[in-house]
């Protein structure tokens, strides 16, 4: 073993080390640097688009959370104070119900949400109502109807209940599952 | 060179040449003892350096930044193996009858074919203790391991040289 040592030495004298390797070494530093930065950029690309999918949902998940409480004893209100063609529609139940059986659609029947609601305002001619339904805060069904005016010419409020098809299944709805926005077709 | 041209503009790099220069070679040696490949020893050789320079400003003010060099490069060396399934000691085929005792003492590359006979980790002992003239207590800094798994591995390698040493001559 006395002689490894030489032996070793020989080994390590055949190879000579490439000339000018703190160039090229600093060149793998610049490109190990730039790499880098493309990766951190990607990643923060990829958190901003994260971000933004997030928002894009929770935003309106939470918004229509917060014009309809559950939480609130009242029956949901719904004003738009900046639109004077807008009325005030207040939901009064939600429940579960399916539509006739249609074998082209589905076997069982259309599960569909009734919804019952009042409108407020000045009613004088047709209204375009926006109606939505959530489930456990998550939108189910939407449905968009017109409404003829009121038969006994303009009132301050009118009752009307509107179906509206759902995804998966019915359930026992309350008030606050329901958000209707309605305006005068002026 | 020029280090500010790689975007050092604080100074931060002071000494970094000189550390270059002191060790790079001694370092590129090594990993060609331990992989028997100039082309992979210089990659590891840079890559290892690239790594110091990127951390000069806390390695600098260390008690040994050449320890902490070989730090880095062994690892790069260990992980590369491990990638490339060569962490298991190799065999090498037995070819070696018909050559002549005399000529094998000659052969500069024999030396690393025993070398490449053993498990990555004891080479690397190896080259730390026979060649770098490291002690026990330096090369279980340098491979972050307890100086009793140095002894035990430089033993084990060391019986290993000797028996194919002494059946080769």
């Amino acid at each position: 073993m006395t002689d490894l040592k030489e032996q070793l030495d020989q080994a390590a004298a055949t190879f000579a080390p490439r000339e000018n390797s703190l160039a090229q070494t600093m060149d793998l530093v610049e490109k190990r640097r730039r790499r880098r930065r493309r990766r951190l950029w990607g990643r923060s690309g990829s958190a901003l688009a994260v971000i933004l999918a997030l928002s894009a949902i929770a935003v309106p998940v939470l918004h229509g959370q917060r014009s309809t409480p559950r939480s609130s004893g009242s029956l949901p209100t719904t004003t738009f104070a900046t639109s004077p063609a807008r009325l005030t529609a207040t939901v009064t139940a939600v429940t579960a119900t399916l539509a006739p059986y249609n074998p082209e659609i589905a076997s069982a029947g259309i599960p569909e949400e009734r919804v019952d609601f009042s409108v407020r305002g000045s009613l004088g001619g047709p209204l375009t109502c926006t109606i939505e339904v959530r489930h456990s805060g998550i939108l189910v069904g939407t449905s968009l109807v017109g409404i003829g005016p009121p038969l006994n010419g303009p009132r301050s409020s009118q009752k009307e209940s509107v179906a509206v098809s759902i995804t998966g299944k019915t359930f026992a709805g309350r008030p606050s599952d329901a958000h209707v926005d309605c305006h005068n077709q002026t | 060179m020029n280090l500010a041209a790689v975007g050092d503009t604080s100074g931060a790099s002071d000494g970094f040449e000189a550390f270059f220069n002191r060790h790079h070679g001694e370092v590129a040696r090594a990993l060609f003892l331990l992989t028997r490949d100039a082309a992979e020893a210089e990659d590891l050789t840079q890559e290892a350096m690239a790594r110091i320079y990127e951390r000069w400003s806390r390695v600098r003010t260390m008690d040994s930044p050449g320890g902490y060099l070989y730090r880095t490069a062994l690892n790069l060396h260990r992980k590369r193996a491990r990638r490339l399934g060569l962490t298991g000691t190799i065999r090498l085929p037995g070819a070696r009858e018909s050559a002549d005792p005399a000529q094998i003492v000659e052969d500069r590359s024999e030396i690393l074919r025993l070398l490449a006979s053993l498990s990555v980790p004891q080479r690397q002992v190896v080259v730390l203790v026979e060649w770098l003239g490291m002690d026990v207590a330096e090369v279980a800094s340098v491979l972050g391991i307890k100086p009793v798994s140095v002894r035990t591995r430089l033993h084990r390698a060391r019986e290993t040289l000797r028996i194919a040493i002494g059946d080769n001559s």
